[in-house]
């Protein structure tokens, strides 16, 4: 080969083949989702929840999706009722669909653990709960208080399994509430949209109802 | 030119016959001296600085009470830290190094505007800083590979690479050979595609389904047109050229040029298999995957053809000894991969332990291994003086050899134990976690002797920018002794290690 | 929907045939002529003088055959720029 030009033909040609297939024509003609009318898109407090999850990197253990129950057993084992297909994912920015389970899948926690005093706990310290659980602790997301020291109204939760010395107490941060806001969010168990729902968009994510 | 390098140079150019030859591997290291300098310490940085990420976030799976106070030092960002601080510090910060030292060389002439090429080696390293810090304060973009902030990070990348390849597209097109090897024709595709798919990755607009697409297109991407190529490019000069012979077949290599260009570039789906995407997707995807095959094979034929007949070289070259290590890795890591593509396979490896062990197959086994063996060879030819101990190499060698037999084969059993218990329903959580904890516990052993062999080349390597005399050697191969396994009395004075 | 996937349908295929010319013309200007020659565009050509302690003997034979004779050793502790 004695041409640049030619072998940077060839290299800009196959870069260009390969995003028109994968990028741009996923982008054009298979980009029209129904929006299913039983998924909400995420409140303000959810969507914030939802920022905390990202910064802490919670994907790198934590799959959110449920794979055809044909060929694997993702269904079996209580982790959805169906496949999740495209259009639950309209709102999410960035995806968060993950390529490991070091812990659960959890696109449907919602539904399993719909207790904030089990979310609260568990994050505090997952060991408090389940002693052979390998998910970090989160304390730094709660404040640790006298239960004497608080005031009236406040919501705070005592942890189980000897993980508090006796009369202490959590109390959520904004953050530790926004972050279980959006776990008891996550719910995908109604049916697959029929395609008889109104607004049709791209899944290019143009919309403003994209999460902020 | 020959001002820049060591005095002792200008002696060599009166010992050596072949005055032309050699005066043009002077001038062509000569240009390049300086940043290839610069961009191999920076490397060996950024391998200490991943290294301590990686042993972290591989103690905290096991002990996840462990630094758990601030959020700066939770796991999800320590990893995404170690993953950015090796495959973007490390090992790109190498990769640009060994590139501008490589190009001039077989090309026959200086590296042109090296300003450039050094301009965009400290951008590309002020990015590096920048998106580490914004990791570990919590400003990851969400997406695997693409953690570092979109818009006061990645831009450095995209400008500092683009910078360096300007620098390589300018010494190519003034070169004074007439045929491109094909390591030039790897080095230059990298450097072209990898700014394109960067911006591609990193474009704003995607959402749900399609900006994992695009996330996955991308990483694959990272993995096949940025990190893979250069690493064969330094294959394909530093084999041929320690073992006195050229490679096997040149038309295999070309084959596997074009084709991996081809396929590796549609194989990013198959980290989605099973996910929510338009099936026609990912299998085509699958597909791609499975005729990885042939580029794969073309490599791997090459190469072991190439080498038949003079393994005891792997004796005496630490720099044949790390790359061909890495060869051998590149087959087997693609040869898994193919098989992990499939549905079958991967319904079971897919979200398991059996994805990292063979993320560290390819980015350490090959990708990393690969680097060390071309540092080898470069630093001693750019400073002027031998490698400072073989008993440095040696430790250097067995550790991480033995380390990545300790960090990988646990694991990948632990992950397919794992794989099985996941897909058999009536296993509880607390089963599958306690499938994986071997893995987990082999994988920080490992994980410790690799860095314990990091931190032996790092200390090398700074002992060799110090100047530190370096006991008189012959250049390589006039050495007696093999000088990895064993020392005997050498007749001749020691060194040639490289 | 339609009228873009035809866009890129069509810009494809363009590109496509593009590539295949450019494949054609290549070859027909011998671009891939005496290719097995270019592999050694690694080499340098004192690359084949150096004698290799893992050699054979009949190894070694071929080589001086077709190289010439080794050559001497550079002096001890020299290093930089070369081989
Ligand atoms: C000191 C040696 C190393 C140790 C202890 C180590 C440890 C780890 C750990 C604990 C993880 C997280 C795995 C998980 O999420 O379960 C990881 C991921 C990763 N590491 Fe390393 N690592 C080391 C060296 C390297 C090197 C040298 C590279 C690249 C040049 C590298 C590239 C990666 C990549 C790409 C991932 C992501 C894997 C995936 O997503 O599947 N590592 N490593
Ligand atoms: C023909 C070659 C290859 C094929 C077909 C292949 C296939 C795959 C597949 C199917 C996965 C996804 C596993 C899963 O999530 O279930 C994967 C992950 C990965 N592969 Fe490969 N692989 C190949 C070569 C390589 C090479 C050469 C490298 C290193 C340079 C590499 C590095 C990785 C990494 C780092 C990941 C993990 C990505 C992540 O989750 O962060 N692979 N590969």
């Amino acid at each position: 080969m004695t041409r640049i030009w030619l072998l940077i033909t060839g290299v800009l040609a196959i870069i260009v083949f390969a995003t028109s297939l994968l990028v741009v024509i996923p982008n054009t003609m298979i980009g029209q989702v129904r929006v299913p009318s039983q998924l909400a898109p995420y409140t303000g407090q959810q969507a914030r929840g939802r920022a905390v999850y990202v910064a802490q990197g919670c994907v790198y253990c934590h799959s959110q999706q449920v794979r055809d129950p044909v060929y694997t057993s993702d269904k079996d084992r209580g982790w959805g009722p169906r496949a999740t297909v495209p259009s639950d994912y309209v709102y999410d920015k960035p995806h968060q669909l993950g390529t490991m389970r070091t812990g659960p899948d959890l696109i449907n926690i919602g539904v399993r653990q719909p207790s904030d005093q089990w979310h609260h706990t568990h994050l505090f310290n997952p060991r408090s709960l389940m002693p052979w659980s390998i998910m970090p602790a989160f304390p730094y997301l709660y404040d640790v208080r006298d239960s004497s020291s608080l005031k009236p109204g406040e919501v705070f939760y005592s942890v189980a399994g000897g993980k508090l010395p006796t009369g202490k107490v959590i109390v959520p941060t904004a953050d530790a509430d926004a972050l279980v806001a959006y776990l008891k969010s996550l719910k995908r168990t109604y049916p697959v949209p029929t395609g008889n729902e109104p607004a049709a968009r791209s899944i290019g994510g143009r919309s403003e109802q994209t999460m902020p | 030119m020959t001002a820049t390098l060591s005095p002792h140079v200008v002696e060599l150019t009166t010992s050596i016959t072949d005055l032309e030859n050699l005066d043009i591997r002077l001038r062509a290291d000569a240009s390049s001296r300086q940043v290839a300098l610069r961009a191999i310490s920076f490397s060996v940085i950024w391998l200490i600085i991943g290294s301590a990420f990686g042993l972290m976030a591989s103690f905290k799976l096991h002990m996840p009470d462990w630094l758990v106070s601030s959020p700066v030092l939770t796991f999800g960002r320590i990893r995404s830290a170690h993953l950015n601080a090796m495959a973007y510090g490390w090992a790109s910060s190498a990769m640009l190094g060994v590139s501008v030292w490589i190009i001039p060389r077989l090309v026959h002439t200086e590296l042109r505007v090296p300003k450039a090429a050094e301009a965009g080696l400290y951008i590309w390293n002020i990015g590096m800083v920048l998106g580490i810090v914004g990791i570990l304060a919590g400003y990851s973009d969400g997406l695997e590979w693409l953690e570092m902030p979109r818009y006061w990070a990645d831009p450095f990348f995209v400008i500092g690479g683009g910078l360096v390849g300007l620098s390589l597209l300018s010494t190519i097109a003034m070169r004074e050979v007439e045929h491109l090897y094909v390591s030039v024709w790897y080095i230059l595709a990298a450097f072209i595609w990898f700014p394109i798919i960067f911006v591609i990755g990193n474009w704003p607009t995607f959402s749900g389904v399609e900006s994992a697409a695009v996330n996955w297109f991308y990483a694959h991407n990272a993995l096949g047109l940025w990190l893979t190529p250069v690493c064969l490019a330094a294959a394909y000069y530093f084999i041929p050229k320690i073992l006195g012979r050229p490679i096997y077949s040149y038309q295999l290599s070309l084959l596997g040029f074009w084709t991996l260009g081809f396929f590796y570039s549609l194989n990013g789906m198959h980290h989605l298999i099973g996910g929510p995407l338009p099936t026609w997707m990912i299998t085509t995807s699958i597909v791609a995957s499975g005729l990885m095959i042939i580029p794969v094979m073309a490599v791997g034929v090459n190469q072991h053809m190439t080498l038949n007949k003079r393994f005891g070289a792997l004796r005496y070259s630490p720099t044949l000894r790390f790359i061909v290590f890495g060869s051998v890795a590149y087959t087997l890591v693609s040869l898994q991969g193919v098989f992990m593509a499939f549905r079958e396979v991967n319904r079971l490896t897919h979200f398991t332990h059996v994805t990292v062990a063979h993320a560290h197959l390819g980015l350490y086994s090959f990708v990393t291994m690969i680097m060390f063996g071309s540092i080898y060879y470069i630093l001693p030819r750019l400073l002027g003086r031998e490698w400072v101990s073989e008993k440095l190499i040696s430790w250097h060698f067995w550790t991480v050899g033995i380390g990545q037999i300790v960090y990988l084969v646990p694991l990948t059993v632990a992950g397919m134990v794992q794989g099985v218990a996941m897909a058999d329903p009536t296993s509880t959580w607390e089963q599958v976690v306690k499938a994986m904890m071997p893995g987990l516990i082999g994988r920080s052993v490992g994980g410790t002797l690799l860095t314990i062999g990091h931190c032996v080349f790092a200390y090398h390597v700074w002992l060799m920018f110090r100047g530190a005399r370096s006991r008189q050697g012959l250049p390589p191969f006039h050495e007696v002794a093999p000088i990895i396994t064993r020392r005997t009395k050498a007749s001749f004075v020691s060194g040639g290690a490289a | 929907m339609l009228p873009s996937s035809l866009t890129v349908t069509l810009a494809i295929t363009i590109l496509g045939l593009l590539t295949v010319a450019a494949f054609l013309w290549a070859w027909r200007k011998g671009q891939f002529d005496r290719i097995n020659d270019q592999a050694m565009l690694a080499m340098d050509d004192d690359d084949f003088n150096v004698a290799r302690p893992w050699e054979t003997v009949a190894q070694r034979a071929e080589r001086v055959a077709a190289h010439g004779p080794t050559q001497l050793p550079a002096v001890p502790g020299i290093w930089g720029g070369a081989r």
